[in-house]
């Protein structure tokens, strides 16, 4: 292979911050960088977030730089506080909104009605959604989230239909979130049969006391809701 | 200003690069560029390359004399350069900044990051 083809093939690896081995604030010159996690301020959207991340300290002044690979984690750590501090879904909560609900995410796009690309881009943290984006994803998946209530006020955990749970409409935004956190803490898909009886019973227990109405659902409205359908209906539950 | 701005050029093309206090902005950068963190740091010379076409003196937009960096008292209040420019992909000026900083033994010069985001008098 003759130079210019091996100059040609080179790959050049991507530009990166690197860790000098000097220090740009105290002129120290023995690799004085050492790996901490350390809360930093950012500025972002006009508002100052402390946030910790990984960094890099300067073992003699304190000194502190962004070191290679540490922007990923600085970025979404900056994001998830200033989502926190807004009220705004976490990247981790769209993700899961979405897996309890078993959609690609091109199908979520369009169940929720935006742009794949804006979700991708909210789910891996690059950029964080508009108050308006996120009330549209809480409004279009907070019917969505658990399993049934079938008419004689029992969970219905049929085996085949337990990757989704549903919460009705009827029940306030705080009781929603708070069965939503109680199940989401399982992950049904991978439980021994078993370990799903068991979660099955706890979530019962915890339905009947957090859902007083589930008695007068209906048996037809019970079983089965499709998203869609109890998205765009306006069925009385009670 | 040339001669800063083909020491920063090869700075970054030998990868001395280094982002000064964590990057109080870089987050905020990255949104308001809507790029990725590969795509942020490979903008850097290419801005520089289009500087050095169009002209320093028609992009640069800090003051004279320049500014120097005051926050950090230990960091010798290097001179800061900013200039703003065009890239064919994005629909909007590009003002970023930087130092030079030169190491007590090597004296090859680090490209000192300070800012990249959409130019804020034209947005």
């Amino acid at each position: 292979m003759s130079t210019a083809t091996q100059t040609k093939n080179r790959v050049k690896s991507p530009l990166t911050p690197q860790v000098p081995d000097f220090c740009p604030a105290c002129d120290a010159v023995d690799h004085p960088f050492r790996p901490v996690r350390r809360k930093v301020q950012q500025e972002f959207r006009g508002e100052t977030l402390e946030v910790e991340a990984p960094a890099m300290s300067c073992g003699h002044c304190g000194f502190v730089i962004l070191a290679p690979g540490n922007l990923d984690a600085l970025r979404l750590a900056t994001a998830d506080a200033y989502r926190q501090r807004h009220g705004l879904l976490t990247s981790e909560q769209i993700v899961s909104r979405r897996a309890s609900m078993g959609m690609s995410q091109r199908d979520f796009a369009d169940h929720v009605g935006v742009g794949v690309a804006s979700l991708q881009r909210w789910e891996n943290g690059l950029v964080v959604q508009d108050k308006g984006s996120d009330l549209l994803i809480r409004e279009r998946t907070k019917h969505t989230l658990f399993a049934s209530v079938n008419v004689k006020g029992r969970v219905c955990w049929p085996e085949a239909q337990v990757t989704m749970v549903r919460v009705f409409a009827s029940h306030s935004a705080a009781d929603n979130h708070a069965i939503e956190e109680f199940i989401r803490q399982g992950s049904f898909r991978q439980m021994s049969s078993a370990a799903l009886h068991r979660r099955i019973a706890d979530v019962e227990t915890f339905a009947t006391r957090s859902i007083p109405r589930h008695s007068e659902l209906k048996p037809a409205v019970a079983h089965r809701w499709d998203c869609d359908e109890l998205c765009s209906s306006s069925v009385s539950y009670g | 200003m040339f001669r800063k701005l083909r020491s920063a050029r090869e700075a970054l093309a030998a990868g001395r690069l280094i982002v000064v206090d964590h990057g109080r902005h870089v987050v905020d950068d990255l949104q308001k560029l809507e790029v990725d963190e590969t795509t942020y740091w490979s903008l850097l010379p290419r801005l520089i390359d289009a500087v050095l076409a169009t002209g320093p003196a028609q992009c640069y937009a800090g003051r004279y004399p320049a500014d120097r960096v005051l926050k950090h008292p230990r960091f010798n209040k290097l001179e800061m350069w900013a200039f703003k420019t065009s890239l064919p992909e994005f629909q909007f000026l590009i003002y970023f900044k930087f130092c030079l900083k030169e190491p007590p033994i090597t004296k090859e010069l680090q490209y000192c990051h300070v800012d990249c985001h959409p130019d804020k008098e034209q947005g």
